[in-house]
């Protein structure tokens, strides 16, 4: 530790989402007053811009529906686009694909929940004793680096094929990024701040709640974040491979029985879902690290 | 006396090369209730040890530190802090920052003790900034009030000013000497500007280079209330500061070069 502890630069990565057009990489203070455009104007512009990104998705859609349309590729191996949308309706009305896409999510929820509730816990601890950062850390850096998809087959032998192994399997994934994320968050939270907590007489809980959680939170919401996008593969994975519900399963099932039409509706499913989750997620983000944004 | 230090010593242990460094040895030093003592020397001989060993953050390794006749054992809420920089909490605002040592009465009174501290720190209007959108002397400002506001008995400053430009340093100067005139507290404040040292202080503990220990205690005879500009002319603080100074770098070339 530094003497003074005090001129420590930042060392939180702010991550590349939060930064929005025209903002300096470096969160470096802007001047005050500094000339933007009017927001009228801005907003028009983001639009465009958004549009612009937006506009080789649009291509892809595009060739989606009239490369099998013009018979260059058979129209049951690559179903068009429009009709992808149709057959999801469908599955929609039939009330089949609400029924394996709620059971997926709940599977996913309990998993990633688990995940997040014991990965800062133990990364809080591990942060702040010795002994158990000892214990926990090989174990980490051992099981970091596998895929957590080729843990599949191992929890099916040892869990079963149910949700319960699902849930486990979910909560493996998430937890390790989670607990590597709070563990250097709240080691790295400065000095001045827990002892500034301490001269006004916080006690452990007062401190880690109000102090070393939100100090630590962007951080630990970026861990939580590759946690989200790992527990979607996992599940996915699982599912496929075993069981006879959720959309993994309902994706091979539809491979198996040659319902190609249905495996795109299927996917395309996830994908929207996959893409929602994402942006709700940092939607979130950006609301409880709103103190830590510019212009605000 | 407020406080009283006998014999204070801190080794450090350098995980490096796994020697001890000794920051602090037989450090002595009283302060009366009420006095502004200054704690001066160069960078780097232990000031922020010492204080950080009276508020409780860290153990001393011998001596021992009274407050009010009982020895330090943590910090407490009878020593208020301020650091240099980057104490304030980022996720709040000014009002949460001052808000957060308060524990007395229901929410509003509480608030309402904030805003009235933010006032006196000249930040009025700016409850519901976050630090960030705020300039270092008025971060400064603000920790000031936080710490005020929850009424410590003794003050404990490491270089508060530190970071500041000249022309803020300055006005938070005569900001903190018109606030301690009014509410008398125990000030015990490290700096290691000679001139900030005369300016505040009604005792000027100069202490030498690394291990630490007290140098000289020196009296500074100018009354109350002071104005920061009458001092900067004054014939007799000239020759305290130069005094002083001579102290003081006696200490800094015996660091070694710079
Ligand atoms: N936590 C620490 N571990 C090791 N050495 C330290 C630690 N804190 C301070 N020191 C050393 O103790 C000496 C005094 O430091 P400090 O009290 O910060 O000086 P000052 O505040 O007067 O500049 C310095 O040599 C510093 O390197
Ligand atoms: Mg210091």
């Amino acid at each position: 530790m530094s003497p003074d502890g005090a001129k420590r630069p930042n060392r939180n990565p702010r991550p590349s989402t939060f930064r929005r057009d025209g903002e300096s990489p470096d969160g470096a203070k802007r001047p005050n007053r500094d000339p933007r455009p009017s927001t009228f104007r801005r907003h028009g512009l983001r639009a465009l811009k958004a549009l612009a990104r937006g506009y080789s998705l649009g291509l892809l859609l595009l060739l989606w529906e009239f490369v099998p349309r013009m018979g260059l590729v058979a129209a049951d191996i690559l179903p068009p686009f429009s009709t992808t949308i149709r057959n999801v309706g469908t599955l929609i009305m039939e009330g089949e694909l609400q029924r394996h896409v709620a059971l997926s999510l709940v599977r996913q929820t309990a998993g990633l929940v688990l995940g997040v509730v014991g990965g800062v816990t133990l990364g809080v601890f591990m942060a702040w004793s010795r002994g158990v950062r000892a214990f926990f850390e090989p174990l980490l850096m051992l099981t970091n680096p596998i895929p957590k998809a080729a843990l599949i087959p191992l929890f099916m032998l040892w869990f079963g094929i149910g949700t319960f192994s699902k849930v486990m399997l979910i909560f493996v994934g998430t937890i390790i990024p989670v607990v590597i994320s709070s563990f250097h968050a709240v080691a790295d939270v400065s000095r001045n701040h827990l002892w500034s907590a301490r001269a006004m007489g916080d006690g452990t809980t007062r401190m880690l709640l109000r102090v070393v959680l939100p100090a630590a939170s962007p951080q630990v919401l970026t861990g939580i974040r590759l946690g989200l996008i790992v527990s979607l593969i996992v599940l996915v994975g699982s599912e496929m491979l075993a069981g006879r519900e959720g959309l993994g399963w309902f994706i091979a099932y539809t491979m198996e029985t040659g319902a190609y039409d249905l495996t795109y509706a299927s996917m395309l499913t996830i994908a929207v879902i996959g893409f929602c989750y994402d942006r709700l997620y940092l939607a979130l983000m950006h609301r409880l690290l709103a103190w830590k944004e510019e212009g605000a | 006396m407020k406080i009283v230090a006998r014999d204070v010593s801190k080794a450090f242990r350098d995980p490096r090369r796994s020697v001890e460094v000794s920051a602090l040895e037989a450090m002595s030093l009283s302060v009366r209730d009420r006095e502004f003592v200054s704690i001066l020397g160069p960078s780097g001989c232990g000031k922020s040890t010492f204080l950080y060993i009276v508020a409780g953050f860290i153990q001393a390794s011998g001596g021992e530190v009274l407050v009010d006749g009982r020895p330090v054992t943590g910090p407490g809420r009878d020593r208020g802090i301020v650091f240099q920089e980057y104490a304030l909490f980022p996720w709040q605002t000014v009002l949460g920052n001052v808000m957060y040592g308060l524990r007395e009465g229901d929410a509003r009174e509480r608030e309402a003790r904030a805003r009235e501290f933010i006032t006196k720190v000249g930040l009025g209007g700016f409850e519901r900034h976050y630090p960030r959108e705020l300039s270092g002397g008025m971060k400064q400002r603000v920790a000031l009030a936080r710490t005020l506001a929850y009424d410590p008995d003794i003050l404990l400053m490491d270089e508060p000013f530190g970071a500041l430009d000249t022309q803020t340093r300055l006005l938070m100067q005569e900001e903190l000497l018109r606030i301690w005139e009014a509410n008398q507290k125990t000030i015990l404040f490290v700096t290691h500007s000679v001139d900030e040292a005369v300016v505040l202080s009604d005792r000027i503990v100069v202490m030498t280079a690394r291990p630490g220990t007290v140098k000289k205690s020196v009296e500074v005879p100018f009354g109350r209330p002071r104005v920061v500009e009458d001092l900067m002319h004054d014939v007799a603080a000239m020759d305290l500061r130069t005094d002083l100074w001579h102290l003081v770098k006696a200490e800094v070339l015996k660091g070694g070069p710079r």
